[in-house]
């Protein structure tokens, strides 16, 4: 099993280090950011037992922090993006201090309105962040490789925690805390990469039901899924989109709904069933 | 019934927009079509109750942005509203507010008629159906679109946070508490920033919770 995870890792370094298509390279970087925040959001709702709707709360805020640092201030990339990872984890921790003696909807409701609270904010605070119209970066501050092996460290080491603590007695701050740090981290990444920033797509709620959509799918509360989950549905994200682009997040949100009330386990733990019973065979 | 309700505020947007339909198709009076509109929604409530009785909250989450999703293909994401002749008039107004006074005597009649414990998937029921009533009510004096469904709900809690969860008189209070907050908010920062005012009342009501531990949802 170890070895297999290793054999995995390391194919994945090395498609990233010798993937000739940008375009392959740019799909890639882009399944291993919807999977990091899979994972991340899997530590609080699948360990944790808490469901949070605020998710790209964070993404957006850790872009426009890193973003900013940036564009004002002329820090270096690492140094904003650390510092905007860092800001998050404390809004994560405020939050989950002052929300977690209430039953988990009144924590699911709360994310969901502090993600639209920090939008608005985003918007109407123009003299820092232009508002609607968006904010553009300074261009090239990191290369589409360095974007690559970014996240697949991010990635790794957010499946690592996954398991350390899914041996430990997991706590509700903590675990928020460390969901704020990844997906923070992941959006003043994403932020830097894509080169410009603007409300309706960093706090886009679309992003919180794909990555929610990708966690149920794979399987909540295993280290595996969110992972799985991804894979899958970016591909059937791109195929929507080819097709079907309206019906996109009609599609998630269904999946949502019905993993849930069908196979609340997900596929990995369909996966692991079926492999069990052939093996016995 | 201690079920919290994430599809809350997409009947309500659905309600509105079985108003406009029946007032734009059929000229039905916005308040008449308000039992049409408490059938249809009673209808899907109880369509959709076995998911929803597993109370696990991402299925009531992933049903409201279905619905927002298919309201947005079916009737696109433009800004409605319904003209009427008494639409933003005092007596329109004060209509309105009748009817919906009216609603919460009808949902506490209710209320204290159904043994919720027993009745989980009517209990759900009756609460789409006063949804879509509320959504009759939302489209005379408001303008909405599909996404509004979405944002609706915040506000459904922290109204019933502040009067007090599973108290019907002090949701009605906890409203117009919240309808004053927004409306002053408006007027002294601009619109925008409504939302933000809607999460801190939510923060503020979770907080003034006196026992939250023992009030389990």
């Amino acid at each position: 099993m170890r070895r297999g995870v290793l054999g995995l890792l390391s194919a994945i370094v090395l498609a990233g280090a010798f993937v000739p298509s940008a375009s392959a390279l740019h799909a890639l970087t882009l399944l291993f950011v919807f999977a990091i925040m899979a994972a991340a959001w899997n530590l609080v709702a699948g360990l944790a037992g808490v469901i949070d709707l605020g998710l790209v709360g964070f993404f957006g805020l850790g872009g426009y922090a890193t973003g900013l640092l940036v564009a004002k201030t002329g820090l270096p990339f690492a140094v904003a993006w650390i510092t905007g990872g860092l800001l998050c984890v404390g809004f994560a921790i405020l939050m989950a201090l002052a929300l977690r003696r209430f039953p988990a909807p009144y924590f699911a409701v709360a994310t969901l309105a502090a993600s639209f609270a920090l939008r608005e904010v985003a918007s109407n605070w123009t003299a820092l962040t232009g508002g609607d119209a968006g904010l553009s970066l300074p261009p090239q501050l990191i290369s589409a490789r360095a974007m690559y092996f970014l996240m697949v460290g991010l990635l790794t080491v957010v499946l690592a925690l996954t398991w350390w603590i899914g041996r430990h007695r997991p706590e509700l701050v903590p675990a928020y805390a460390a969901m704020g740090w990844f997906v923070g981290l992941v959006g003043g990444a994403f932020a830097c990469w894509t080169g410009f920033l603007d409300p309706a797509a960093a706090f886009d709620l679309g992003v919180t039901v794909e990555v929610i959509a990708m966690a149920v799918v794979g399987g909540v509360g295993t280290v595996g899924g969110p992972l799985a989950g991804a894979a899958v549905l970016t591909t059937l994200s791109a195929l929507l989109n080819g097709y079907a682009p309206n019906f996109h997040l009609l599609a998630l949100a269904l999946l949502i709904a019905l993993f849930q009330w069908l196979a609340p386990k997900g596929l990995m733990a369909a996966a692991t069933a079926a492999s069990g019973y052939y093996l016995r065979k | 019934m201690r079920v919290l309700n994430l599809a809350h505020g997409a009947f309500v947007m659905l309600g509105a927009y079985v108003t406009l339909g029946l007032w734009q198709r059929l000229g039905v009076d916005p308040f008449l079509s308000i039992p049409i509109c408490m059938a249809a929604m009673f209808g899907l409530g109880w369509v959709v109750q076995r998911p929803v009785a597993t109370s696990r909250i991402l299925i009531t989450f992933g049903l409201g942005l279905a619905l927002v999703d298919l309201s947005l293909n079916l009737f696109g994401p433009d800004v409605r509203s319904i003209q009427t002749a008494y639409s933003g008039s005092a007596q329109g107004r004060a209509f309105t507010f009748v009817a919906a006074l009216g609603l919460v005597f009808l949902a506490r009649l209710l209320a204290a008629c159904v043994r919720p414990e027993r009745f989980q998937g009517l209990v759900f029921a009756v609460c789409a159906a006063t949804s879509g009533a509320a959504g009759s009510l939302t489209a005379v004096d408001f303008s909405f679109t599909p996404t509004s469904g979405v944002f609706y709900t915040p506000l459904a809690v922290a109204v019933c946070l502040l009067g007090g969860m599973g108290s019907i008189p002090g949701a009605f209070a906890g409203g117009i508490a919240l309808g004053i907050a927004a409306t002053l908010t408006g007027a002294f920062f601009g619109p925008g920033w409504q939302n933000t005012v809607v999460f801190g009342l939510l923060l503020v009501g979770l907080l003034l919770r006196p026992k939250p531990a023992e009030a389990g949802v």
